[in-house]
């Protein structure tokens, strides 16, 4: 029997992601041990855990998860051309992932007809980590699973989530995550919820392939500056792959023409938590929401409006008391400063695993992330009790002057430029490290006409104004 | 000579760029789940060549025209360019070859195969 040659695509992943040595997975292995798998383990949670341990070291990633999820996709699908279609694609699609810590998951396409789906490590420690913090913050069963007996609070749980965003927002890797302790019923809570989330995100990377998104030689907006990316804008293909995704996960339910209330309570609770982490990541790390993509508030809504609506009579109900109260969570400290986030440790008192936990790196990324993500209120707050005001000076009048000015400045005016006008993805550190640059220089001459200040005026306020304003469309740089 | 001379200008090109250029070579257009916060073409591409030029160094360092060229007193960069070029053509799993090529060059031969 003759070899199969390797695909672009395999190639292309061989080298992407390189396994992590068997060293480093046993070490990893044995710590989840000691942390997450008592002796007095039940013998079916164990087995589990030694099967997932066994496939870490098999593949070296997470390879196997993403394996699962398209497998268990395939299981759904009740549309005979797309099971046609599906199976002559799984000879050319290369399922992987790789730990490269970014927040994404991502299909490519190869001259031979091959195909790529990679997910990254990244989008796993957040997606993992929503589906935890949902698991130990329950207050009602979720497919006849229980409710913890001590739940944690959960606005605690949403500001860790906000604060693993806010780590992200401060440049730091996406695949790292405030480490928790869990129950082994947790523990499969947990599981089910990240196994759907997983599916949906297999099926959108599906969907594009066979939507043909990856047909025809569309023209790129091109390359932007030395480091940046091509971005092309397909808002209406993603809002077209979340709903095949959607429609190819509910597919067997579909057909049926029946569903157990807890299934569907589970599979789109997962979409919805899915795009809550989406949004708490998009808020945190982008100037401007980048134009390849709508917003997650955007997606779910269009999910709601041409599917789930039309599936189901109330989708709202269909979400069920856990994730509500988890989302209700997430808008009720909207308001709160990020830099308390980090006290969280103290609510999650022996659930954190100390072991991992670093306190004065996540103290600072929630500190930088309380300057990168201030409003307008707490920038105007701090601007207007600068000290070297000289008195009688109208300070509104000379704050908006300050803002304005930075539009004269060439690097700041060209990165509010790039976000607003979508040509590439500008980061909120990227763009206030420029901006408060800029906000230096024009302070120049405000410091030099007004009172000598023990401190210099706060330019970093004046940048989080002039990004605010791009940033709701207010000022059109 | 074509090649080593095309080679030779995207030397010019810093890091950032090349390996922008390089992950758009090796992964084309791709579609994402959600918008990049970082550069990931660039992120890509210098992963992967991170881990191809782990598994390669020791063909290329080997390849003859690279040998001849540590052994000559003194090289030009178009002679550096060439020996690079020859090398990577040579090899099984030949990467984006003017752009590996280039990214080598940047660090010169000497660097990558002195001892």
């Amino acid at each position: 029997m003759t070899e199969r040659s390797q695909t672009e695509a395999e190639l292309r992943l061989a080298l992407l992601a390189l396994p992590a040595s068997d060293e480093v997975l046993r070490n990893a292995i044995e710590h989840a041990v000691r942390v997450y798998l008592p002796p007095d383990s039940a013998e079916e949670y164990a087995a589990q855990f030694r099967a997932a341990a066994d496939d870490l070291l098999r593949f070296g990633t997470m390879t196997a998860d993403v394996r699962k999820a398209w497998q268990n996709l395939r299981r759904r699908i009740r549309n005979e051309d797309i099971v046609t279609r599906v199976a002559e694609l799984s000879a050319v699609v290369a399922l992987g992932a790789c730990s490269g810590g970014e927040v994404s998951a991502a299909s490519f396409t190869f001259s031979d007809g091959s195909y790529l789906i990679l997910f990254d490590h990244g989008l796993a420690t957040l997606t993992w980590l929503i589906a935890e913090l949902h698991a130990i913050s329950m207050t009602a069963p979720l497919l006849g699973m229980a409710a913890p007996t001590a739940p944690l609070d959960q606005q605690a749980a949403a500001r860790v989530l906000r604060l693993a965003a806010s780590w992200i927002a401060a440049g730091g890797r996406a695949g790292v995550s405030p480490p928790l302790r869990m129950s082994t019923e947790e523990i499969t809570a947990a599981g089910v919820i990240i196994s759907e989330m997983d599916v949906f995100i297999i099926g959108h990377e599906l969907a594009h392939i066979l939507l043909g998104h990856f047909d025809g030689n569309r023209p790129r907006l091109g390359a932007v500056g030395g480091s940046g990316q091509l971005i092309g804008k397909h808002p209406d293909e993603e809002h077209a792959a979340d709903l095949l995704a959607l429609t190819l996960m509910f597919d067997d339910l579909l057909t049926e023409g029946t569903a157990p209330s807890e299934v569907v309570e589970l599979r789109l609770t997962a979409v919805r938590l899915f795009m809550a982490v989406l949004d708490l990541f998009e808020r945190s790390c982008f100037f401007v929401q980048p134009a390849s993509h709508p917003s997650a508030p955007d997606r779910w809504r269009y999910l709601n409006e041409h599917a789930i609506s039309l599936w189901l009579k109330d989708s709202t109900e269909n979400l069920g008391q856990n994730a509500l109260g988890f989302l209700d969570a997430l808008d009720a400290i909207a308001e709160l400063p990020r830099a308390a986030d980090v006290d969280v440790v103290t609510a999650l008192g022996d659930r954190l695993d100390r072991q991992l936990w670093q306190p004065e790196e996540w103290a600072k990324a929630a500190e930088l992330a309380q300057l990168l993500t201030a409003t307008d209120r707490q920038a105007l707050i701090v601007l207007r009790s600068w000290r070297g005001w000289r008195p009688g000076t109208d300070v509104n009048a000379e704050i908006q002057r300050l803002v304005r000015m930075l539009a004269h400045d060439v690097a700041s005016l060209a990165i509010m430029q790039a976000a607003a006008t979508g040509a590439r993805s500008v980061s909120r550190l990227e763009a206030i490290e420029v901006l408060t640059a800029a906000a230096k220089s024009a302070a120049e001459d405000v410091e030099r006409q007004h009172l000598p200040a023990s401190q210099p005026i706060p330019a970093w306020a004046i940048a989080i104004l002039a990004m605010n304003a791009v940033d709701r469309g207010t000022v059109s740089a | 000579m074509q090649l080593a001379e095309e080679v030779i200008k995207l030397a010019d090109l810093d890091d950032a760029e090349l390996y922008a250029l390089l992950g758009e070579e090796l992964f084309g257009e791709s579609r994402e789940i959600s918008p990049g916060a970082l550069d990931r073409l660039g992120e890509r591409g210098r992963r992967w060549f991170d881990n191809w030029y782990q598994q390669t160094r020791e063909a290329i360092c080997s390849h003859p025209a690279v040998i001849a060229l540590q052994d000559a007193e003194e090289a030009t960069r178009l002679q550096e360019a060439a020996a690079l070029v020859d090398a990577l053509l040579a090899l099984r799993t030949a990467p984006p070859v003017a752009t590996a090529s280039a990214i080598l060059l940047r660090h010169g031969v000497q660097q990558i195969c002195g001892s």
